[in-house]
């Protein structure tokens, strides 16, 4: 309906609505996976790519089969099936075309149907009205703000690593601060930008 | 391998294996809700409902399930669980419903359900499993309703909105607007998360002096 | 008899029956349970908008409020079109609500819909609020026509409706309801809350501007107190007020000739 351009949609999307710090979509696999810096790039290039694909994916399928034959509320196991597919056609493709890219992003790949913030993506896009190229910068965009807020936190641990820590809040305590202090952050770009 | 009895799994949940304390698991779709005591109740619910129902379904039907499609069938089932949950919300608590909107789909991705659906149901018969699920959920719900009791009282001055602060702690613009948005949500589970597992490395500390003795 | 579990005939199978045993208990769910949830939003919408316009509405007499609502005109933008059937249904038009601002003559030729039309267009978009823009008129005892709306407009998750009542002399809000929203529980959910609604009531909306948030503590005439901790769900209702309601409201009724 209301039209906003795609470059506040991906910029909104990236910071002032950031998919992880201000939505909580898709922790879990942060604190499982944001210990590392090579892993944490991994994963979130391959949420980037599942969350371009799976939104380019739904939105004609919500469009042109759910909502005119009235199945709109068979939508999350659509959605599901959806996902769950283009990560096992993802995982298949790049085994195949490169081992390589395979052992430094595929292993990655599984966790993401486990990911909140593919699902949350896509039912935004289906509650937010959008149209086919908004749905895309948006997919985009909260793919590119995950994975933004996971290499910094990895960047971040590893300098917590090397200091005195509370025994008690090691690991994922620690995590949940520095994530704290991040949202913090990013509220602060929240009156820069405004998207629905 | 044995079942484990229904008191050992209920302990297991509840206290010494909490999922969001010690596994850190399930936080995602349900940080969001914890502002409110209400909100946090009836997710919670659903979430331990779901739980135990998508557990004794894969329990049930293990022996039966196709290989290769147990994965997709696992998420099916749960999803199954939470379409059913959302139709049930939106005719009885219609208002409850429309205000937990996009959340509740969320559930299905919730980690606690993946993991007991994916690690206890296929191993254990479906009534325990359905109960391990169902604990599951409690000991999440006791978590996340501990941070909806310190989040809502700050910001609004009210548990499940009877007023418990006198009316001028919130008409002065004196509350703590910080204790419902996002960064307080990760504050408070990090300190929540940080005194159970002092408390934890306590008893194991005082367990292990214990023993070395008796061995001696 | 042994059953491969890892064949292909299985597998397949196994698919296949475990889709319809699950679909089929949902669609049952679906179809026994959407007829309540649909009836309890067009009561609301009943009540809220009776409430926005200022009249009496009390959910303890819903059959005396349904009365009243059948009482009012309704219009919407759009037109008619033949269905399958060879039935008018009404067709919604999209809506250019900058150009609509600057010359409130682009407002397309409202039509007159009846109370199905109405509870049709909910029922519809009940999972994503989606609404078009209704437009009420209620004629009083001594002839005064109160004007009101439904107007959809952008919120942080979703769309946020509102139901909007104006005054016969067009100077003052008589009323604001939440209609739909999907806002953060808690947060800008709390929009929806008689609290935060009720500050509308006779708020004077200035030429230009329109409704304005309260600062620190001053209350202006056409200010209302933003909900700490939630001021992009705020904006939004501020924005749909100022941006879409009062210019449509205005548009339609000059279009209708005004009450003079």
């Amino acid at each position: 309906m209301s039209y906003v351009d795609p470059i506040t949609l991906l910029f909104a999307s990236i910071f002032t609505s950031n998919i992880l710090l201000a939505n909580f979509l898709g922790t879990c696999s942060f604190i499982a996976i944001s210990k590392d810096i090579g892993s944490a790039n991994g994963l979130g290039i391959a949420v980037i790519v599942v969350l371009v694909l799976s939104s380019a994916i739904s939105w004609p399928i919500l469009h042109y089969v759910l909502i005119p034959f009235n199945m709109i509320y068979l939508d999350l196991f659509v959605y599901i099936i959806i996902v769950a597919a283009v990560v096992q056609a993802l995982e298949m493709i790049i085994e195949r075309v490169s081992p390589a890219l395979y052992m430094s992003l595929g292993i990655y790949l599984p966790l993401i149907v486990a990911n909140c913030a593919i699902l949350g993506v896509v039912l935004f896009m289906e509650i937010r009205n959008y149209d086919f190229g908004q749905a895309i910068v948006f997919g985009a965009g909260s793919g590119i703000g995950w994975w933004l807020a996971i290499v910094a936190a990895a960047a971040m641990r590893k300098k917590i690593d090397k200091n005195p820590v509370p025994a008690g809040l090691q690991g994922p305590g620690i995590t949940l601060i520095t994530m704290g202090f991040m949202a913090m952050a990013f509220v602060g770009f929240s009156g820069i930008l405004r998207v629905q | 391998m044995s079942t484990p009895t229904f008191k050992q799994v209920t302990r297991e949940n509840l206290n010494i294996n909490n999922p969001v304390l010690v596994q850190v698991l399930g936080i995602c779709s349900t940080l969001a809700v914890t502002n409110k005591v209400t909100n946090t109740l009836i997710m919670t619910i659903g979430v331990s409902l779901v739980t135990g129902f998508a557990s004794y379904t894969l329990s049930w039907i293990r022996t039966l399930i196709a290989r290769r499609v147990r994965m997709i069938f696992q998420v099916l089932a749960i999803t199954f669980y939470v379409v059913l949950l959302q139709l049930i919300l939106n005719a009885f608590v219609p208002e409850v419903a429309r205000s937990l909107g996009p959340y509740v789909g969320l559930i299905i991705t919730n980690c606690i359900v993946m993991g007991r659906t994916e690690t206890f149901a296929p191993a254990n018969p479906p009534l325990i499993s359905w109960w391990d699920g169902f604990t599951s959920g409690l000991g999440y719900m006791l978590v996340l309703g501990l941070m909806s009791l310190i989040r809502e009282p700050l910001a609004f001055g009210t548990i499940a909105d009877i007023p418990i602060f006198p009316p001028e702690y919130v008409s002065s613009g004196n509350n703590w607007t910080i204790a419902i948005m996002a960064p307080s949500a990760f504050f408070l589970v990090a300190i929540i998360l940080w005194v159970f597992k002092t408390r934890a490395l306590k008893i194991e500390a005082a367990a292990k002096p214990a023993t070395a003795g008796g061995t001696k | 008899m042994k059953i491969n579990k890892d064949g292909h005939v299985f597998t397949i199978a196994f698919t296949f029956i475990c889709t319809i045993v699950l679909v089929f208990p949902l669609t049952l769910a679906y179809v026994g349970t959407k007829p309540i949830a649909d009836a309890y939003w067009l009561d609301q919408h009943i009540l809220k908008t009776l409430t926005s316009m200022a009249l009496p509405a009390d959910a303890k007499n819903i059959d005396q409020a349904r009365q009243d609502y059948a009482k009012l005109e309704k219009f919407t933008v759009g037109k008619y079109v033949k269905d399958t059937n060879n039935k008018d249904i009404v067709e919604y038009a999209g809506l250019d609500y900058a150009s609509i601002a600057t010359d409130p003559s682009k407002l397309p030729t409202v039509l007159k819909v009846t109370d199905a039309d109405v509870s049709k267009a909910l029922q519809d978009n009940s999972y994503t609020g989606n609404y078009p823009a209704f437009f009420y008129i209620y004629t009083d005892a001594q002839g005064a026509q109160h004007y009101g709306g439904d107007f959809t407009g952008p919120g942080l998750w979703g769309n946020v409706a509102l139901a909007i009542g104006i005054s016969p002399d067009q100077t003052q809000l008589t009323g604001m309801q939440v209609l739909f929203n999907v806002e953060t529980p808690g947060l800008g959910g709390r929009i929806a809350e008689p609290w935060f609604t009720g500050q509308f009531a006779g708020l004077k909306p200035v030429a230009g501007t329109g409704l304005i948030f309260n600062q620190s503590g001053q209350k202006a005439e056409n200010g209302f107190d933003a909900i700490a901790g939630a001021t992009i769900s705020s904006t939004a209702v501020k924005d749909t007020v100022n941006q879409r309601a009062l210019v449509l409201l205005k548009a339609f009724i000059q279009q209708k000739g005004g009450s003079k």
